[in-house]
């Protein structure tokens, strides 16, 4: 059987030009960065044999701040649209953010989220500055510490 | 409950499950990101003004439509807008979105903020800005209320500083303000930005806040849930 594309290539495959080049290459960068702080610094220790899990997660949160975030922001926007005004759909040049669009974008983000809810990866893992941060909420994560987070995991359903 | 660590490989399959699934959602909607980063600010806007007890309401439909302006280019009159009206207080504003604003130093120069308040029916059409004579919208600077920018970007000193050039050219007055109002009625000018801060620009933030009267917002997707809160709006700086 043919070896699958890594999970970064799956999440870039076929998207705008720029926007695929950002996060391949924040990607690409970030992992630079993990690669030396697992072999270098033994504060990680524990994350050395999780190097497919954080490759993963590195995608995963890199996809949600460069996407979803934003889908989220245009099904909210065309909520206010709605709500104020006699229009549901929002033109924007040549496209027309509807109903039918909006249930779209939703649609992404809610399965994401589930996803993410279904193996207890909790929004805040997600939101970094800096490497050394991402890989810190990783071993939090991998050892269970993070309790008050995963229970406002739940609130957020 | 399956685990990030335990459950690798089913976590690879469903990621992949879900990437092939909505693939052409994603693929469709990709060039529209950040049109769509900047909407959500334009949609924070707003609801900070919903917050403040002003009634909101949509003018200038196209065909039935909100029309969006995604670039500065294009007469202000052809696209929709925001109209605040405050509640027992009879004052009227409307919130647009990349429309030019004359310069408070010289009047024939202008820069387009992302998201503008100005006074109601103050936007004007000059045909002097072009060699050609092609008509530009523009609000006069004393018809602008606020302005809002909106970056896309994890946050840099010269991102930073380049805000308090614009506020410069617009509010000249705000670079010599130094008290600090919150729970008045317009948002402060603001920067948001959708990254994350690091020590250094965080210092930045502190020490311009600290000289002028403007928000420096970071980390706009997981703290504007936070900011633009009814029991956190106010502690937004006010003009």
């Amino acid at each position: 059987m043919a070896k699958e594309a890594p999970i970064i290539n799956a999440l870039t495959a076929r998207l705008d030009g720029k926007l695929a080049r950002q996060i391949y290459s924040e990607y690409q960068n970030r992992l630079r960065e993990v690669t030396f702080l697992l072999s270098e610094r033994d504060v990680f220790i524990s994350l050395r044999r999780e190097i497919r899990t954080i490759e993963i997660l590195l995608a995963l949160s890199i996809f949600n701040k460069r996407v979803i975030a934003n889908f989220d922001a245009a099904v909210k926007f065309h909520i206010t649209v709605s709500e104020t005004g006699d229009s549901s759909t929002i033109r924007m040049g040549g496209f027309d953010l509807d109903d039918s669009e909006r249930r779209k974008l939703s649609s992404v983000a809610l399965s994401y989220r589930s996803l993410m809810k279904r193996f207890q990866i909790p929004e805040f893992v997600m939101t970094y500055e800096t490497t050394w941060e991402f890989l810190q909420k990783i071993q939090d994560l991998k050892r269970g510490t993070n309790l008050g987070q995963s229970e406002s995991l739940e609130d957020e359903g | 409950m399956p685990s990030p660590f335990k459950d690798i490989l089913q976590l690879e399959a469903e990621v992949r499950i879900f990437i092939n699934r909505y693939k052409s959602t994603v693929v469709n909607s990709s060039k529209r990101v950040s049109d769509y980063f900047e909407m959500g600010c334009y949609n924070d806007i707003v609801k900070f003004y919903r917050e403040k007890n002003y009634t909101v309401a949509i003018q200038n439909l196209q065909k039935g439509a909100y029309r969006y302006k995604c670039t500065t280019a294009g007469l202000q009159s052809n696209f929709s807008y925001f109209k605040i009206e405050s509640i027992g207080r009879a004052e009227e504003y409307e919130i647009h979105h990349n429309l030019a604003v004359q310069s408070s130093w010289d009047p024939d120069i202008f820069t387009t903020p992302d998201i503008s308040v100005i006074k109601k029916n103050c936007a004007q059409v000059t045909k002097h800005y072009y060699d050609t004579g092609k008509p530009f919208s523009f609000v006069a600077n004393e018809d602008l209320v606020t302005f809002c920018e909106c970056k896309n970007y994890a946050p840099y000193p010269e991102l930073i500083f380049g805000f308090v050039g614009i506020l410069n050219e617009l509010f000249y007055s705000l670079t010599r303000h130094s008290g600090v109002t919150y729970g008045t009625s317009h948002i402060a000018p603001s920067l948001m930005i959708s990254g994350k801060p690091n020590k250094q620009t965080l210092r930045i933030k502190q020490s311009l806040e600290n000289r002028y009267q403007i928000n420096i917002i970071f980390d706009l997707f997981y703290s504007k849930r936070v900011t633009f809160s009814k029991s956190r709006i106010s502690k937004l700086r006010t003009l």
